[in-house]
């Protein structure tokens, strides 16, 4: 967004295009230094090795397109493991049909959310009395008629692609209330989101009492959980992310939003939902990356993710993002979650032993944010 | 530009040279012999480890005051109805299911009320603390407690004893030398000897590799008790016959394992064999053996025997895993609390569950 305005002219275009180049620069960087070692460069640089990095960093780089929406907007979701946990579990409950009733009412909040805001614009002619009630009845009916709707059908054990929408559903659920209660409630974004990933995580567990559940019987399922599905689907992710933000109102607005929020509002955006998108977006992410998890272990463990967040907020920092909001890149985010994988996973082809790797790893993460806020004020 | 380039040399380059020089360090340290080595599960002094868990925790408790599980069933009935309370590291664990399932259903048969409870997750040894605080609070006769860490709920379950509550340690031991200088003793101890475990898993191992070959170890969270106690045993069983090329934490979790294992198997293309120190790890490391066509051709033994793992045990990814019965565990911590409460159990017993391997 800002470009050097004391260079002149002719220097804005080499930064413009080094900044864009600065994630890749990381990464290379990362690269060349492991390859001074010569086993490194022995296995890493081989056809069988190098989509490894790609399958490795999948859910990691779904997570970090989901979280680059929200950190645009200068917020920031740390709910996004214990979502992916909670989706893996309603998914891998629903094909089996032994899915709790009351997942199934929070699967449900996005139609109910639809129904109120149908009817809120539906009554526009109404007082505003009318208005609430209408709202009301329109969503108590949608929420009850939908969850027992829907209950009754996933009853007996459902299909995939149906078990993929309540999967994906209860993800735009959680990250509705994390929108929402942010936005209109004006609670700030990390208590929110604080708030959900310790609440996802508990409905997990309790929803499983504890246990993993197996998802082995569903080929089709497991079929989505092969190497080849976890390199391209990560990319389509970032690619609709991309789209988003480059072309698409929304992204820009989502940017606008997060570079100055008060500007924003007097220009007439709608911050709140367009905030709330942000979160329902990082919802959806975390539920695509439960799909991939689940399929690829054949099972919805209760403690899947824990911890994915803060790596998903470190790859978007990575790849250029600033944390409080207005700048930043899903392709920087998605070269961010690499460059952590290369890290993690060359440290151990260098055999490092394990209880360093943390060590570089965080060293690597201060270091490229330190050497962008230098540049930044030189 | 230049900045950015120095500063992030500088930064990881001294860091590289270490790490792989550490990396040599440790491995030679492994391989160095153990002193002495027999093959007795209890009295081994381990001396190839100098590092956290106290080496001898096993001997000195376990020598003395051992009782069987004949000795807890002939505690049938509670004098009193008894509070007592079990607190278990987390139920996010498949793990401790049949160990509070059997818990609740023993304290039911004694007589008492019992209650469980858990911290969120794992490591949540601060959280653990203060549910032994508020139990001690709410008037619970008897804790037992699997404990987050060895040595950090020490003070939280002093305190509490000293208001009168038996503490009952289940599972993963507490520190003998940090519940020595705080000059606290448990009441009883129920669990299995890991090391042991680890041993019977590091034979396995042996016998499905024809006693020669290349293995690697995916261990548990580093530090902790049982994670260290089962990679002693395990490479205590191997030494001298099975060369360990690396190993590498997965802090216990699925993900984390597949990851580990696919960048093991890209520089160690030549192993034959992955110790994984629980299940949960076994299962990310099989996904990993799949997608790189070795499954069932690498052995794998694991250890704990939970339900998700038959499958793989059927199909013939998982050579063995072994059970420690948890399920044991919550019975006998019941017995063993009620018995030390009513004075029929001699107050610092031990109890050693039985363990087993399982196969196909």
């Amino acid at each position: 967004m800002e470009v050097g305005v004391k260079g002149g002219s002719t220097h804005s275009g080499v930064q413009t295009v080094l900044k864009s180049a600065r994630s890749w620069l990381v990464l290379i960087l990362v690269v060349a230094l492991f390859s001074i070692n010569s086993t490194f460069r022995h296995t890493f640089f081989t056809q069988d090795y190098l989509p490894n990095i790609f399958e490795q960093s999948a859910r990691n780089i779904v997570l970090a397109v989901g979280m680059s929406f929200v950190i645009f907007t200068g917020g920031i979701d740390l709910s996004v493991g214990s979502v992916l946990a909670l989706c893996g579990v309603g998914l891998a409950l629903s094909l089996s049909g032994q899915l709790p009733q009351w997942i199934v009412f929070v699967a449900v909040t996005p139609i109910t959310a639809a129904a109120v805001v149908g009817a809120y614009a539906g009554s526009r002619r109404h007082s505003q009395s009318v208005r609430a009630i209408a709202c009301f009845i329109a969503g108590a009916i949608a929420e009850l008629v939908g969850g027992f709707v829907v209950s009754r059908c996933v009853h007996g054990g459902i299909r995939l692609e149906g078990a993929i929408v309540i999967c994906v559903m209860i993800g735009v659920a959680c990250g509705l209330v994390n929108g929402l209660t942010s936005s209109l409630g004006r609670v700030p974004p990390f208590v929110v989101t604080l708030g959900m990933m310790s609440a996802a995580r508990g409905l997990t567990l309790y929803a499983t009492d504890g246990a993993s559940v197996s998802a082995r019987d569903y080929p089709r399922l497991l079929a989505l959980g092969q190497p080849q599905v976890l390199v391209i689907a990560p990319l389509i992710v970032v690619l609709c992310g991309t789209a988003i933000i480059k072309w698409m109102k929304t992204g820009r607005y989502f940017l606008s939003i997060g570079g100055n929020e008060q500007a924003s509002r007097l220009s007439g955006l709608n911050v709140a939902g367009n905030k709330t998108l942000a979160y329902i977006l990082a919802g959806i992410c975390a539920a695509i990356g439960a799909i991939l998890v689940t399929a690829m272990f054949g099972q919805a463990s209760t403690n899947a993710a824990s911890g994915a967040e803060l790596e998903a907020i470190a790859s978007v920092v990575i790849g250029g993002a600033s944390l409080t909001g207005g700048r930043g890149s899903i392709v920087g985010a998605m070269i961010g979650a690499l460059t952590i994988t290369v890290i993690t996973a060359g440290l151990i082809l260098v055999q490092v032993p394990d209880t360093l790797q943390q060590v570089v790893l965080g060293a690597v993460i201060v270091a490229t944010v330190l050497v962008d806020q230098t540049k930044q004020r030189a | 530009m230049k900045t950015k380039f120095t500063t992030l040399a500088m930064l990881l380059f001294p860091l590289l040279l270490a790490g792989s020089g550490c990396g040599k360090e440790t491995k030679s340290n492994d391989s160095a012999p153990a002193g002495t080595a027999k093959s007795d599960p209890i009295s081994v002094v381990h001396t190839g480890t100098p590092d956290k868990a106290g080496p001898t925790t096993t001997d000195s408790a376990a020598s003395k005051g051992t009782i069987t599980e004949a000795d807890l069933a002939a505690v049938l009935k509670a004098s009193k109805p008894y509070k007592i309370l079990l607190i278990v590291k987390t139920l996010n664990n498949p793990f401790f299911k049949p160990m509070v399932a059997e818990f609740k259903k023993t304290a039911e048969s004694l007589g008492v009320t019992a209650e469980v409870q858990a911290a969120p997750q794992e490591t949540d040894v601060d959280k653990q603390a203060a549910l032994v605080q508020n139990a001690a609070a709410q008037g619970y006769k008897a804790i037992c407690i699997t404990p987050a860490d060895s040595k950090a709920l020490v003070p939280a379950l002093k305190s509490a004893a000293d208001k009168g509550v038996t503490i009952i340690n289940v599972d993963n031991r507490l520190d003998a030398e940090a519940c020595k200088s705080a000059s606290f003793t448990v009441s009883g101890y129920v669990g299995a000897d890991n090391e042991a475990g680890g041993k019977l898993a590091g034979e396995s191992m042996l016998t499905i590799l024809g006693g020669k070959g290349k293995v690697v170890i995916i261990e548990g969270i580093r530090g902790v008790d049982n994670a260290e106690a089962r990679r002693r045993g395990f490479e205590s069983a191997v030494k001298d016959k099975l060369t360990i090329v690396d190993r590498q934490s997965a802090d216990w979790m699925t993900e984390k394992a597949e990851k580990v294992m696919q960048n093991i198997i890209a520089v160690h293309p030549d192993i034959n064999g992955v110790f994984c120190a629980n299940d949960e790890m076994a299962i990310g490391a099989i996904v990993a053996l799949k997608s790189a066509g070795k499954a069932g051709k690498v052995k794998v033994v694991s250890y704990d025997n939970i339900a998700e793992v038959r499958p793989y045990l059927k199909g013939g990814e998982l050579y063995a895993t072994i059970e420690q019965h948890p399920d044991l565990m919550g019975s006998n911590a019941a017995r063993m609390a009620v018995g030390v409460l009513d004075g029929k159990i001699k107050p610092g017993s031990v109890l050693l569950v039985t363990l087993e391997e399982k196969l196909r």
